[in-house]
């Protein structure tokens, strides 16, 4: 058999860099190629140029992507004219992109948009392309699709809208389709239920795919060959279990190796720059794992002291003025728990659970309509605005997106040491500096760099930086709200461990929110899982995993990606 | 090959475009240096540049004349600041004259009003040539011309100070605290919107009285609803941003978010605005001076200086209508570009 689309020794660079080096590849007839790596190490770029959809500032320099089409001729993708570059678009290749909210057109109804891509490669009428549409909705089991195809792209979720995506993208029967982190913006129970139809749909329609990720583990359930990514440079390639069970480059060891493991349980996460740097071998001993009675002596004592947060009947309504009548939205529902100093508490969720604004009505940044909150004896939801704010210092939070938490025109050392000064907490300035230098070091990052701006950091940095501002005030409570969600997986372990690092260095107290079971449960001492407002379910996540309560809770477990291959 | 010519197409594009507001930028700082030095400038030192020559009206550029010029004392007035600034008024008379005639024994001048013949003239006879020749009542247009940037370039500096100070303020409120207060301003900013600009600057200068000071005035308060506008609409999005949410987690005032952390933010956009404001509001006062409710005569103006002499566009000398609006024209024109390209600038970060 020959290969659908053959590259070889493809160069692409940007000015004078070069992001994708000398990649060679090809991709067989029904055969889906996982593409992993981290952010910036040219997977995307490398799936754009198949479809010579670079923008201006990045061009294919060298080497020859061939595609063999219908008729089984052999097309030199980067010698075609944009004209018949157009033809192929859509018809033959087709891809999904990873932000489901922002693709589709919102001032256009789902269904146009399907149709106009139908009836852009095939001379049909409209009504033959609404019904070929409809057809195409049931197959990628939407719910309602008589409704759906003539809904607006804002009342539908982000699951739905993917759905739509994939939709448009085999509505002309595309021989490759290419998808770029399609579920990566979404929940883990949605996630599984994409791959499980991306799946069927390739079975299906016989085309080849290419399933780019940054998480190797969504590979594990979709691919059946992995090409992995660093640096612009393929790194390792194969089978996707062989690759598994006998990775040979570091850096796939790293990457397997950094996703918090479901079964055991360890004191450090292994990150990439361990196994470039050879010293892994440190990481796989024993003592590197917490046993099941090191965990139980350690909460024997967690737990005998008096809570440091106490939460009771606390809840958040939401009036909503739509159209005529106003309608309530319970946001969190009767919600009581306890926090013990010295632990983490974990809380997970799927998206609008209420996790989040939970997080934030523990601060007061979001009023709660209803409940207490006491924090260290002293009741939070009754305090003026000046005593808040002086309570403020011992409770802190780090967001999930390290783009938006920063003030993109302040250096990063004024950024750190302003709540110093605010809060008036060193008699001079140089202390302040001291203290920002200090927090610079303990989040791993150079003193030289207090006097850059925030763009010049990447995602892990920026997160690093927001925790050292976080601290500066010396809080001894932190809420991590997604703090890892938009990292990549590697990072993410590098993250996890500062936070743990600094959690033994400070004494802090944490509640971790997050959506992803794995890393909750590698956290967390107690974890408590919330569905639509209300606490599900609470308790040991080892216990939890091992005997789930509530079917919700068994459903999220089910979908963590690549489970089968963690339990190996 | 193909994309390779591309990106050099691409990259001389950039090369214009910055050229476009480099040309900008020094036009612009050209004009400040006109509009300060105007009068050591300008050929004509007179306040205003209002030395009159009846007799000499609606000469051609490049007009040349002789003139008597009696009591010449020009010496006693060097160095005096506010005549640098404000011009200085003619002590001396000139009179213009159409021939003159250096008999040995009896030298006689004739002038040029009544063609009178003066014997033995007490004074200097001067030559002085018109670059751009004379206007209706026999001024020099090139030092109206010079004079008037100082006009146009202090309206668009006092415009843009005005309503730069008042729409960020106004806005950063309506957009931070939202509510029944963002209602209030945005009604106030909707009320000034839809009132057309012209009539608003009458109104105000109506209101306040005929001057120059008032015109600044009137045109600055008419202007800051876009600056409102847009600071508004940052707020609006930057409030939601979490370095705001963490402002307020870490125990900031609302004050102290709103102008240290968010506000700076909007500046890259407010300046964009305030170089456009710039250029509108020298419009805007050429369109006054033009409808006579301007500047007053005599302080020269280019809006003025079109309505004048509208009518000679067609009468064979379009020029005195022409070089003042390419004065407005330039000037408009390169705030814009310097506007763009600070707008590029500042984009990249």
């Amino acid at each position: 058999m020959l290969p659908i689309i053959d590259v070889k020794e493809l160069v692409v660079s940007f000015g004078e860099t070069d992001v994708v080096k000398s990649v060679s590849f090809d991709i067989m007839p029904g055969e889906t190629l996982g593409i992993v790596g981290e952010s910036g190490s040219g997977k995307s770029v490398t799936s754009l140029s198949l479809m010579r959809l670079l923008d201006n500032s990045g061009s294919i320099r060298s080497g020859i992507i061939s595609y063999r089409n219908k008729k089984n001729e052999q097309l030199i993708i980067n010698r075609l004219s944009e004209n018949q570059m157009r033809a192929l678009r859509g018809a033959d290749m087709a891809m999904i992109f990873q932000e489901p909210m922002t693709s589709l057109n919102p001032v256009l109804r789902c269904g146009q948009q399907v149709m106009e891509a139908i009836r852009v490669h095939n001379k049909i009428s409209r009504k033959e392309a609404r019904e070929r549409t409809l057809a195409l909705f049931e197959k990628v089991r939407l719910p309602r699709a008589r409704q759906i195809i003539d809904a607006w792209p804002h009342q539908l979720s982000g699951g739905q809208k993917q759905r739509v995506m994939i939709a448009m993208a085999i509505s002309c029967n595309p021989r490759l389709l290419i998808a770029d982190e399609p579920t990566t913006a979404l929940d883990v129970t949605v996630q599984k239920e994409i791959l499980e139809l991306l799946l069927g749909l390739q079975e299906e329609y016989g085309m080849s795919m290419i399933f780019i990720t940054h998480d190797l583990g969504v590979t594990t359930d979709i691919a059946h060959r992995v090409l992995v990514m660093h640096q612009g440079e393929v790194v390792e390639s194969g089978k996707t279990n062989d690759l598994f069970s006998h990775p040979s480059h570091p850096y796939t060891k790293g990457l397997i190796a950094c996703r918090p493991p479901v079964n055991n349980r360890l004191r450090r996460l292994p990150v990439v720059s361990d196994f470039l740097s050879g010293n892994c071998n440190i990481l796989e001993q024993e003592e590197n794992t917490i046993s099941k009675h090191q965990r139980e002596e350690h909460h024997k004592q967690l737990y005998a002291g008096d809570p440091l947060m106490r939460v009771e009947g606390l809840s958040k309504i939401y009036e909503q003025s739509g159209g005529w009548r106003k309608h309530k939205i319970t946001a969190v529902d009767q919600v009581s728990f306890e926090v013990y100093a010295g632990e983490t508490l974990g809380l997970v969720g799927e998206s609008g659970c209420g996790k989040t604004t939970l997080g934030r009505c523990l601060l007061r940044l979001i009023e709660p309509s209803q409940g207490r909150i006491w924090f260290d004896g002293q009741e939070i939801t009754a305090m003026n605005p000046s005593t808040l704010r002086t309570i403020r210092k011992s409770m802190q939070i780090v967001f999930q997106d390290p783009y938006s938490s920063l003030n993109p025109r302040m250096s990063i050392g004024d950024a750190i040491s302003e709540p110093m000064r605010v809060h008036g907490l060193y008699r001079n300035r140089s202390a302040c500096k001291k203290r920002m230098e200090d927090l610079l070091t303990q989040v791993g990052l150079p003193i030289s760099s207090a006097g850059r701006l925030p763009h010049e950091f990447s995602g892990g940095q920026r997160q690093r930086i927001v925790i050292a501002r976080a601290l500066a005030v010396n809080p001894r409570f932190l809420i991590c709200d997604e703090s890892v969600s938009a990292l990549d997986v590697s990072v993410q372990a590098q993250i996890l461990n500062l936070l743990n690092d600094l959690k033994k260095e400070n004494g802090l107290t944490y509640i971790f929110i997050s959506h992803d079971l794995s890393v909750v449960k590698y956290m967390s001492d107690r974890m408590l899982v919330m569905n639509r407002g209300r606490i599900e379910e609470s308790g040991d996540p080892d216990q939890i995993f091992a005997f789930p309560t509530s079917p919700y809770t068994s459903k999220l477990i089910d979908a963590i990606p690549g489970k089968a291959n963690s339990y190996k | 090959m193909n994309k390779e010519r591309k990106n050099i197409g691409s990259k001389v594009r950039i090369k214009v475009r910055d050229w476009a507001s480099i040309w900008g930028v020094s036009w612009i700082l050209l004009c400040a240096f006109v509009s300060l030095f105007a009068y050591v400038i300008a050929p004509d030192h007179s306040p205003n540049a209002d030395q009159q020559f009846p007799e000499l009206s609606l000469q051609s550029p490049g007009f040349n004349a002789q003139f008597l010029v009696t009591h010449d004392s020009v010496s006693s007035s060097v160095g005096n600041l506010s005549q640098w600034l404000f011009g200085k008024p003619v002590k001396q008379n000139w009179i213009a004259l159409s021939e003159v005639q250096m008999n040995q024994s009896q030298p006689y001048v004739i002038t040029a009003a009544y063609h009178d013949t003066i014997f033995q003239p007490q004074g200097i006879i001067r030559n002085r040539t018109f670059w751009l020749g004379t206007d209706a009542l026999g001024r020099d247009v090139l030092s109206r011309v010079i004079i008037g940037t100082r006009i146009s370039f202090t309206i668009g500096l006092v415009a843009v100070i005005i309503s730069v100070i008042t729409g960020v303020f106004i806005g950063a409120i309506a957009g931070y605290f939202r509510s029944f207060i963002d209602a209030m301003l945005s009604w106030l900013m909707n009320v000034f919107w839809s009132i057309p600009t012209l009539l608003l600057v009458l109104i105000f200068a109506i209101a306040m009285g005929k001057g120059t000071a008032v015109v600044f005035v009137a045109v600055g308060l008419t202007m800051w609803v876009d600056v409102a506008r847009i600071v508004r609409g940052q707020m609006l999005s930057l409030r939601e941003k979490e370095f705001a949410e963490a402002g307020r987690a870490l125990g900031f005032t609302h004050l102290r978010i709103l102008f240290v952390h968010l506000l700076p933010n909007t500046f890259p956009s407010v300046l964009v605005i305030a170089a456009s404001n710039f250029a509108s509001a020298i419009l805007v006062e050429s369109g006054l001076s033009f409808l006579g409710f301007g500047v007053q005569p005599p302080v020269p103006a280019w809006g003025s200086m079109i309505e004048s002499h509208k009518n000679y566009l067609i009468t064979g000398m379009p020029w005195l209508t022409l070089l003042p609006g390419i004065c407005i024209m330039l000037m408009v024109l390169a705030f814009t570009f310097a506007g763009n390209g600070l707008k590029n600038r500042l984009k990249g970060k």
